[in-house]
């Protein structure tokens, strides 16, 4: 497959203009002008924007059981299951219904929710394909936890530890301390520790839900004190502690902004926590807030929250694409249109972060096309 | 006075004025046109777009708040599945920061309406977002009796092992009550000759003849198949009504034309589901507006925050929508849903002078920004 004459947005802040992108086998072979080459597909791009797909670092699409009261993503019989993995839990048939393709989401960090101290375990999955298997891009990849009044809620009202915001710290500080204990004595390791271990030794992420900036500042007091890689999800009030956040270079997955008046009440800077990547950290942002994740085109409109903020549009592209790549640890594989990466782009006719006229074209996802305006559903 | 110079205008009722000038006396819009000369407090707007202020007919602001510092839930009063007769002007808490934030991000007016735990919810009105208290802010009031079709009465009730506990029984609880008010107005219209045929005082009932007079119209909250139901109810008694929230419309556009109802479409951004949010359709707003509907757009705030309705016509932008189409649908068609387009909605001369001055296109350019929010003649909130 070729993409002809594109305006190229690459995702680390460059435009190509102009160009064209060969596709072989799911994989971006190269990007360049003039691709001649007899090829069975050509999507002429002219006049198009191009990017690559966009990415959701911390979503519980397909792994909820809508249809059940009885939730897939929050182990809710111990504040503490590191060992609960979300792959078990994610339905191809769930993450399809809500067609998060559709927007140009090509991929989603699926996260357990924010009921436990330590949720479980996260994976990357595109967000199109056959099975939950065939979209699984890599597994393990970060350990997700909170420190939210939904902890408490959860297991305040059973009179079990933590009932209070004390009680949430101390099995936050409890877990880590054990766990680092265990790594140094331990006599062999087993999948538990192993993927502990490779948070305590900053090979991934440690995702934690802390919306107030009391809870960041006792979040990093903790974290300080173990050098952890953390990623602060939720994340309203980081603007008011940003200095503390820097001094641990945690991300920061800015939660969900137009439902349920979230950002009135806090009144999120944005343009200021996106200016703190200027001091390295990384921003995201997510569909999901205080309430689980919202429908899928809130995903443009909090991209235009970022960029009506005064942040300019190719950092606001940034955050969807290669700043939630490497969160996840897989920006060796998406987050970027560059040769060697796996082939997930979206074309759009014009720039949805600028305009609202802007349609999605095409949704290529692995290299195969999941989405074309006019077209039928192809999967399912 | 207020004097508004060089500013490209969108009235919402003519062609869009390039370089016009508006001036404001006494509230009230008194003259717009080119080159208006005038002593009087200039507002410079040039490089800046005029429309008339934003307008969303069914809101809950100042009824129901999810701040952590003051939440509170006064529109549902769960203790009778047919409350016709309560007012939600006496729940609206005129303090809620929702106020504020919508007339900064340009809303002027607000239908705000009960909610939808029962069957018969209760009357709404319309107010301007920036006053003294909510009287002072009402338009009118009533606008409109709230009804509800599918889940949430059947919610409420139904875990009572009360009636409605199903669809079944939701459309026949709202005819009886029609009925019994077409017999009660029947009888009070008799006893205008003798007046011992006067029937007993009965308030439920009272609150029902303007529907039946056609003085205001049903809002009726149902989405999916619930709509036909809706239409069907509504025919039966020859009454004016709207389709509120109204998801999955694209299949029943037929029926809805023909029905001669509005439509009150939205909001676009919930996550979707099986059952009521299977389909969340706002494209299906351009085919009803094509055949003759009128359509308005609602962010339900602050279920969705009230600033998204810039979003909400944004999608239908998206989806192919014209946009002067487009913006009437947030300003001129939901005065007209609301019965209070005599006063707001265009910018025309004597109309109230609810103007909202943008940088940028608004629904289109994503950045475009408030600089003016000006209710009443008023500027109540500069960038």
């Amino acid at each position: 497959m070729i993409i002809k004459n594109g305006n190229i947005h690459v995702g680390n802040g460059k435009i190509l203009e102009g160009y064209d992108v060969l596709i072989e086998k799911g994989i971006i072979k190269k990007v360049t002008k003039n691709i001649y080459k007899d090829d069975d597909k050509i999507i002429d791009g002219k006049g198009m924007e191009v990017f690559p797909g966009f990415i959701d670092p911390v979503s519980s699409y397909g792994c909820m059981d809508i249809g059940s009261k009885i939730k897939d993503h929050d182990e809710i019989s111990d504040p503490i299951t590191p060992e609960a993995n979300i792959k078990y839990a994610f339905n191809h048939d769930e993450i399809l219904l809500e067609e998060l393709y559709k927007v140009g989401i090509t991929a989603i960090g699926a996260a357990p929710g924010d009921k436990n101290v330590i949720g479980g375990q996260m994976a990357v999955y595109n967000t199109w394909g056959e099975n939950s298997s065939k979209m699984l891009l890599k597994e393990s990849v970060a350990l997700k936890g909170s420190v939210v009044n939904s902890v408490k809620e959860t297991y305040g009202k059973r009179d079990v530890c933590p009932m209070t915001k004390m009680g949430i710290f101390n099995e936050l500080e409890k877990f880590l301390l054990k766990s680092k204990m265990a790594l140094n004595s331990s006599n062999g390791v087993d999948d538990i520790n192993n993927i502990i271990g490779k948070v305590i030794n900053k090979e991934i992420s440690l995702f934690i839900t802390a919306v107030d900036s009391t809870e960041i500042k006792s979040l990093i007091n903790i974290i300080n004190k173990y050098d952890i890689k953390l990623v602060i999800c939720g994340g309203y009030q980081a603007d008011r502690c940003l200095d503390i956040i820097s001094s641990t270079k945690a991300s920061i997955v800015v939660g969900e902004q137009v439902g349920y008046n979230r950002r009135n009440y806090n009144n999120t800077n944005l343009y200021k926590i996106a200016q703190s990547q200027e001091d390295g950290l990384l921003i995201s942002f997510s569909l999901t807030g205080d309430n689980g994740p919202e429908g899928k085109i809130k995903y443009l409109w909090n991209a235009i929250e970022f960029y009506k903020a005064g942040v300019e549009e190719e950092e606001v592209l940034k955050m969807m694409t290669l700043n939630p790549a490497k969160m996840l640890g897989i920006d060796n594989k998406i987050g970027t249109i560059e040769e060697g990466k796996q082939a997930d782009i979206v074309i759009y006719s014009n720039n949805p972060i600028k305009y609202y006229n802007s349609k999605l074209k095409y949704t290529i996802i692995n290299g195969e096309i999941a989405y074309h305006e006019g077209g039928k559903n192809i999967c399912c | 006075m207020l004097l508004i110079k060089n500013v490209q205008i969108h009235t919402m009722a003519g062609d869009i004025i390039d370089n016009g000038d508006i001036l404001i006396r006494d509230k009230k819009i008194v003259k717009i046109g080119k080159d208006i000369k005038e002593e009087a407090k200039t507002i410079d707007g040039t490089n800046l777009v005029a429309i008339p202020g934003l307008v969303d007919c069914h809101s809950h602001i100042g009824g129901i708040s999810f701040s952590r510092k003051n939440s509170y839930s006064e529109i549902n009063e769960m203790t009778n599945n047919i409350t016709p007769d309560v007012h939600v002007i006496y729940g609206i808490d005129t303090e809620s920061e929702d106020f504020e934030h919508a007339y900064k991000n340009g809303v002027t007016t607000l239908g705000i309406t009960p909610g939808s735990g029962n069957v018969v919810c209760g009357l709404a009105f319309a107010a301007k977002t920036y006053g003294e208290d909510i009287f002072d802010m009402t338009i009118k009031n009533p606008i409109a009796l709230k009804v509800a079709l599918g889940g949430n009465p059947k919610g409420t009730y139904g875990r009572r092992n009360q009636a409605p506990s199903t669809r079944m029984s939701i459309p026949n609880i709202m005819k009886n009550l029609f009925k019994e008010a077409e017999e009660y107005m029947n009888k009070k219209n008799e006893a205008q000759e003798n007046k011992e045929k006067m029937p007993e005082y009965d308030s439920k009932l009272e609150a029902v003849i303007p529907v039946l007079k056609k003085e205001i119209p049903l809002k009726m909250h149902c989405t999916q198949h619930d709509m036909l139901a809706a239409i069907e109810i509504a025919k039966e008694f020859n009454l004016n009504f709207t389709l509120e929230h109204a998801w999955g419309a694209s299949k029943y556009i037929e029926e809805i034309a023909e029905s001669g109802c509005g439509v009150v479409f939205g909001p676009v951004g919930s996550m979707r589901t099986f059952g009521e949010s299977r389909l969340i359709d706002i494209e299906s707003v351009i085919e009803l507006e094509n055949r003759g509907v009128l359509v308005a757009l609602t962010t339900d705030a602050p279920f969705l925050s009230i600033d998204s309705l810039i979003h909400q016509a944004g999608e239908v932008v998206r989806e192919g929508g014209d946009l002067e189409k487009v913006l009437k649908m947030i300003t001129i068609n939901p005065a007209k849903i609301m019965g209070v387009d005599d006063r707001i909605g265009t910018l025309e001369e004597g109309k109230d002078a609810d103007i909202v001055l943008f940088k940028g296109l608004p629904a289109y350019d994503t950045n475009a920004k408030i600089v003016y929010t000006i209710i009443n003649g008023n500027v109540v909130y500069s960038s």
